[in-house]
Order: C-alpha cells, then structure tokens, then sequence
C-alpha cells in the first residue's frame, strides 16, 4: 500500500484520517503538507506500528530540528526497516545531523539519505559522515545539494567514502565546493572501493582545473554510468580534458549531463567522437552551449555512425537555426536508435522544422519524444508536423509550447490527432493563446481519445 | 511555514473543483492559478520559491513535463484585469499600465519530468496579455519600463 499527497494543506482530521491508513503503508509520501514537529510525534508512532515501512518521503515541510528527533525516535527501533528516507527542505539544521548520525549507525536496512534544501553546513554533514563510517551503515544513495558545504567537507567524506563500498550515488550539486575541494574529492574516490554509480557535481564551482581529476574517476571507476557537471564554467578546454577519462576503454558511461557548462562549437570535435564511439553512452544533455551550427552539424556527422547507440540527446538553447536542419534531417534518416530529441529554444523557424520533417518521416527513423518548444514556428509548418504526427507510429510525445501557432496551427495539430493512425499520446502545448472555439475542439478531442493527454 | 491563507484558498477551490469535473476551471481561472501570486508567497526555502509555487499551482504535477518558463505576477488580479480595458498594441496583446513585481522561474538543467529545478529572477515589468471576455486568459511576455 502506498500513500502519495502533495501541496495538501492538513485539517486535523484529514491528518487523523490519514495517520489510521498508513499503519499498513510500504511507502509513504507526504510532500509540502504543511506539516510540523508535532506531527513527527505522530509519524514516530506510525513507525512503530508499521514494520513494513520501507519509504518515507516528506519532503518541503518545516519539520525542524526538533521533528527530526521525534521521528528517529522511531526510526531507532529495532523493528523499524526503513531503506529510503528523504527530507530535503525540511528546515533541518546541523542540530539535526547528531540525530542522524545514530540512525546511519544503528540502521543498516537505511539504503537511501536526501537531505538537501536543508542548512546542515560542514559541521552537520562531518557528524553524517561519522554516522556513515560504522559498519553498519549500509549506505547506497546519499543527497546533500544546497546543504551550504564548503570544501572542508571533503576530508570526512572521503573518509566515510573509504569505508563504504556500498555507496552506488553520490549528489552535492550546488555547494560551494571549488576546484581544490572536487580534485580532493576525486583522488578520494578513485581510492574508494566503492563502486560509484552516479555522481552530480552541478554548480560546485568547478572550472577546467579539476577536470583532469575528474577525468581521472571516469577512467578507473568502470562502475560510474551517470556524471553530471552542469552549471560549470568548464569551458571547451575542460571539455577536452574529461573526454580523455569518457574515452578511456574502462569508462562505461551512459548518461553524461554538460549542460550550462560554456562549451562552445569547439567541443563538439571531441563530443563527436565520444558519440560515435562510446557505445554505452545512451543520453547526453548539451542544454544551453553554444554550439550554434556548426557545432551541431559535427553532432550530426557523428550520429550517422553506426556505432553511436545515443538514444537521448538534448540541445535545448544551444544557439542553433535553420541552418543546421538539413544535417539535422539527413541525421534522422540514418539513425535508428535515437529515441527523444530535445531542440526547442532554437531558433529553428518553420522552414528549419519543415526540413527535419522530412527526416523524421523516413522509416529509419525510430524517434519516440520530439521537443520543439520556442523555435519561432508558426501555422505554416504545421500541415507537414501533422502528416509526422499521423504517419509515425513511434511517435508518442511532442512539444510545441510557445509557438505562435494561431488557431490555424492547432487545428491542424488536432486533425492530425483525431486520425486513428496517430499515435501522439502526450501534445504538449504550453503557453500558446488560442481563441474559445479551439479551447472547446481542444475538449472534445481528449474527451473523444481518452488516452491523448493535452497538456497547456 | 507561513502560506497566505487566501493563496491556498484560491488553490484548493480550483483543483477540488477541476478534481470533481463538476465545474471546469475557467481560462481566466487557469491564468490565475498559473501566474498570480499576490502577495507573493513566502517558501520555506527562498532558493526553491519557483518549485514550490509550480507545485502548489499543479502547474508540475506528476505526469506533466516540466514547465520551461513560468512567471508569477505580485499584483492583484484586478490589477491585471485594467490590462484588458487598455488598448491593443499592434499584435494584439494588451500591457498593464504599471509595471509590477514579478518572478520569471526558468527550468534549469536536464530535467522534463518532476522533480523539476529552476532558477528565478525578479523583475519589475510590464506584462503583456490577451484577453478574451476582458478577462486575461494567456501571458504573452513581460517588457521593462521605458527608461
């Protein structure tokens, strides 16, 4: 049994209501429902009662300091088996982290710790990590963005990284951590035995002097399959600097996050080439670079590749136009196993959209999840968007927001959805204005096709 | 955390409402669920004002792919409604007469599905809307006051 609530303001006898339900829920999530200490008193019983608790999630509630040892109290029992504890925004301050401490230490079912939004500071997260270094603690997923560490964290963390080889992910984007403090943790990690999975350093104030460092885990932790560097002043001489740990045989990654990171045409050389020849490499996120034209025209060359098995790319507000459609197109006749393609905030214009149509149309062409959102299309391109839309079978998602597509345009999109061969599950329409008449066909049409979802 | 009794008011009566099918929400409705907030709600978190208030608004929603911009006006809903008794600019659009607070959440990241993170940025502008029934039911865009 699962309870799952969000932005729900609790009467107390809602709460009351509730509490009776989720004696016997597995997973319980309660996020941003106003709740406070006094209900920790509450859930600590809940706890308790229910052995077979194995999710909590409570998230965006002011619990404070002092809701978080009421609920420990529970969570310290012998009975309790928690594996996934999240309480990020919870106004939890280092006060909390001694409470916490105990839990990693006394549970080892806990697997799963998010603790962002919360100000625990380095002193709050160095008494975690002490928490994390007995051998009970069995950690797999731990979450600190926005937890206002410094880089004096990094010395306990890679202490409790030392002895914990069960840690699969690791998160502390958006801490002001510098270039010293990552290539310390770097070194830590590549001494670790612990098989990392995932690790996001998004705004961590890294630039190309730790990527080298960086390189160095991509190309000794086979394990690692998801990195993310976003929101980075790693520039283009970074760039080059991490595709020699991407390109190193012992990297096996699959998702590789760049996005905001100030790379510019110049890095799509070496992205290029980690495309066409990482075949693990499943998605990749490029948003807001400037790669402008040429750059995406080097993107495109690589996806003809065969050995490219990229299914995921985003190059959202990467300073494209028309221009870079025709390769764009000629990409998509070729490539089989690009699957969702993300290219809206581009100036694209109809003509650039009509050329990518015809790509998309080829039978070689399996993508499932187009973008197209702000890219200066108008009605004109959307006769040949609605003959992709019901000739395409595999498309099932596409996203026309904020195009001044004009009644014209949507009428168009909805005949294309009306037709039985259509098979565009979620359109997605925001922000666009559009006159009564088609507010009401809009209606008819996912009342008509109940599994269209109209999203605005 | 302190949430404006009357902003949850609003919120609550709108999804029960759009929940129970009885009465569908209005396009002027949907514009206020969307982007007024007035007086500005105050988060938990100041960083996370933009994911707080799309959640609470059902703007990101499970099942919903994240909303790339967003804006949340800080003036009244009256305020906004003069905006349609102006006179069209050239597109059609109308602009209030004053400029107000506003915040404009951008998505931030790789993200479509929740949970979805974005950044914000305060202004004070003009906005821009179109209006159906002097009612405004979409925002166009949002304009700096002419120095």
């Amino acid at each position: 049994m699962e309870l799952d609530i969000q932005c729900e303001e609790m009467s107390p006898s809602r709460w009351a209501e509730l509490l009776s339900t989720m004696k016997s829920c597995k997973t319980i999530r309660l996020d941003d429902c106003n709740l406070s200490s006094s209900s920790c008193e509450d859930l600590c019983s809940i706890i308790n009662m229910n052995p077979s608790l194995t999710e909590l999630k409570l998230n965006n509630n002011e619990l404070g300091d002092e809701g978080i040892e009421y609920l420990c109290k529970g969570l310290l029992m012998p009975s309790c088996s928690l594996q996934k504890l999240w309480l990020q925004n919870c106004n939890l301050t280092s006060a909390s982290c001694e409470t916490l401490r105990s839990v990693l230490s006394a549970q080892p079912s806990l697997t799963e710790l998010h603790v962002g939004d919360n100000k625990l500071g380095t002193a709050g997260v160095k008494v975690l990590c002490q928490g994390m270094m007995n051998p009970n603690c069995k950690l797999q997923k731990l979450q600190l963005e926005y937890c206002e560490l410094t880089a004096d964290i990094v010395e306990p963390l890679n202490a409790a990284l030392q002895s914990k080889p069960t840690l699969k992910e690791l998160s502390l984007s958006n801490n002001t951590l510098g270039d010293t403090a990552v290539k310390q943790l770097c070194w830590g990690l590549v001494e670790a035995s612990c098989n990392l999975e995932l690790l996001h350093l998004e705004n961590c104030g890294i630039t190309s002097d730790s990527c080298r460092e960086i390189s160095a885990v991509l190309s000794n932790k086979s394990s690692l399959l998801d990195l993310s560097v976003g929101d980075n002043k790693i520039g283009d001489s970074g760039l080059a600097l991490l595709c020699q740990g991407l390109m190193h045989p012992n990297c096996k990654i699959q998702k590789l996050w760049l996005w905001d990171c100030d790379l510019t045409s110049a890095s799509c050389k070496d992205l290029s080439r980690l495309i066409s020849t990482k075949e693990t490499l499943t998605e990749i996120s490029l948003i807001d670079n400037n790669l402008r034209d040429s750059g995406m025209e080097m993107l495109c060359q690589a996806l003809k590749d065969p050995k490219s098995k990229l299914q995921e790319l985003w190059v959202r507000e990467c300073g494209l136009t028309t221009a870079c459609c025709k390769a764009v197109s000629s990409t998509l006749s070729v490539n089989k196993h690009l699957k969702v393609l993300h290219i809206g905030e581009n100036k694209l214009g109809d003509a650039g959209v009509e050329l990518m149509c015809e790509g998309l149309l080829h039978p070689n062409c399996n993508i499932q999840s187009l973008w197209l959102g702000n890219c200066d299309l108008t009605a004109a391109c959307c006769a040949t968007l609605a003959t992709v839309m019901a000739t395409k079978q595999c498309l099932t998602e596409l996203d026309l927001s904020y195009n001044s597509l004009e009644d014209e345009g949507i009428r168009k999109i909805c005949e294309a959805l009306r037709n039985p061969s259509c098979n565009v599950q979620q359109l997605i329409l925001y922000d666009i204005f559009w006159s009564s008449e088609v507010d009401d066909e809009l209606r008819a049409l996912e009342e008509s096709k109940p599994e269209v979802k109209i999203i605005s | 955390m302190r949430v404006s009794m009357a902003g949850w008011a609003l919120c609550m009566v709108l999804v029960l409402a759009a929940l129970a099918g009885t009465v569908a929400e209005t396009r002027y409705e949907k514009f206020l669920r969307q982007h007024v907030d007035h007086p500005r709600t105050s988060t938990l978190a100041a960083h996370r004002y933009c994911e707080t208030m799309l959640a609470r608004r059902r703007v990101t929603a499970p099942g919903r792919p994240c909303k790339p911009t967003n804006t949340f006006v800080h003036a009244s809903a009256e305020e906004l409604v003069a905006a349609c008794s102006q006179a069209p600019d050239a597109t059609g659009f109308h602009s209030t007469p004053t400029a107000m607070g506003l915040t404009v959440c951008r998505l931030r990241g790789r993200d479509t599905r929740p949970p979805c993170t974005y950044r914000s940025r305060q202004l004070q502008h003009h906005v821009r809307v179109s209006c159906l029934n002097g009612q405004p039911v979409h925002l166009a865009d949002t304009y700096a006051p002419p120095q």
